[in-house]
């Protein structure tokens, strides 16, 4: 693993595949909720999404199927 | 329908093969029952629909405000009761457990199947390894959690799908609930993500 990466907490009882484990660490984004009102724009789980009064009435139509 | 997602990606940590800017959104049919999976082609975008707007928008009067039309909607089927708004950190972790490719990832000199004693209690080793790399919550890239088997597992055709896109867990206290206490992942494809093209994206949630 790259030194930029925190070593991994492992259990004991799994340190004697340690490297093996490592080697298929990857970086992920972890995502936190908070109940709150977003911005039109932001990033949410739920409520009003962001949409341009200029689209087209088709896209309008499959979104309110 | 009704919008399960939406991600701005300037807000959100650079992650390779992930687009830099642009929102992405996730609309599953609001009165759906299955909340919009298709158990027999997972990649169908009938009951569910993504779309990526590769520039923002933020003047707000070029913007849709009166979204009473959906008031209509009967949406007791939904898995996310209200809005939540999103946090985003970067972090790491090893394949988990139910990922199909776990064994070949973590290689045949690793032996899940042996017995260790925990705090004095026998265990098999893929016991610990499932109560610690679960692959749990809500997150882009980085390794699956199921409550059942990976559906990747029995479709040649998905087998390049091999990045997870958006992870959906259940979170009891914020109203978030996939059928009894389930997950819904969203995986695609390299090559169509670098290509920022959304349209064979497997949809799969399941639960206990």
């Amino acid at each position: 693993m790259s030194s930029r990466i925190p070593k991994l907490n492992l259990p004991t009882e799994l340190e004697i595949y340690r490297k093996q484990i490592e080697r298929t660490v990857k970086p992920f984004i972890k995502i936190s909720t908070s109940k709150g009102q977003t911005k039109i724009f932001q990033s949410k789980l739920g409520g009003l999404h962001i949409y341009l009064k200029l689209w087209n009435i088709q896209k309008m139509l499959i979104i309110n199927q | 329908m009704k919008l399960l997602a939406q991600l701005n990606f300037e807000e959100i940590p650079t992650l390779d093969d992930m687009p830099k800017q642009g929102v992405l959104q996730f609309f599953i049919s609001a009165e759906d029952d299955v909340m919009g999976i298709n158990f027999d082609n997972m990649t169908t975008q009938q009951n569910l629909k993504i779309i990526f707007h590769p520039n923002v928008e933020k003047d707000e009067t070029l913007l849709v405000s009166d979204f009473s039309y959906m008031n209509k909607l009967e949406t007791e089927y939904f898995p996310i009761q209200h809005e939540l708004a999103l946090s985003f950190r970067l972090d790491y972790e090893p394949v988990s457990i139910e990922d199909y490719r776990n064994n070949e990832l973590l290689g045949d000199t690793v032996d899940l199947s042996v017995f260790v004693k925990v705090e004095g209690d026998e265990k098999e080793l893929w016991e610990v390894y499932c109560d610690t790399f679960l692959g749990e919550g809500h997150k882009i890239g980085g390794y699956p959690y199921f409550t059942q088997s990976d559906p990747r597992e029995y479709e040649e055709r998905f087998v390049d799908h091999n990045i997870l896109l958006l992870q959906i867990d259940s979170e009891f206290d914020k109203d978030i609930m996939w059928g009894d206490a389930g997950v819904a992942n969203f995986f695609i494809k390299r090559k169509d993500l670098l290509n920022l093209n959304f349209s064979n994206v497997i949809y799969n949630w399941d639960c206990h």
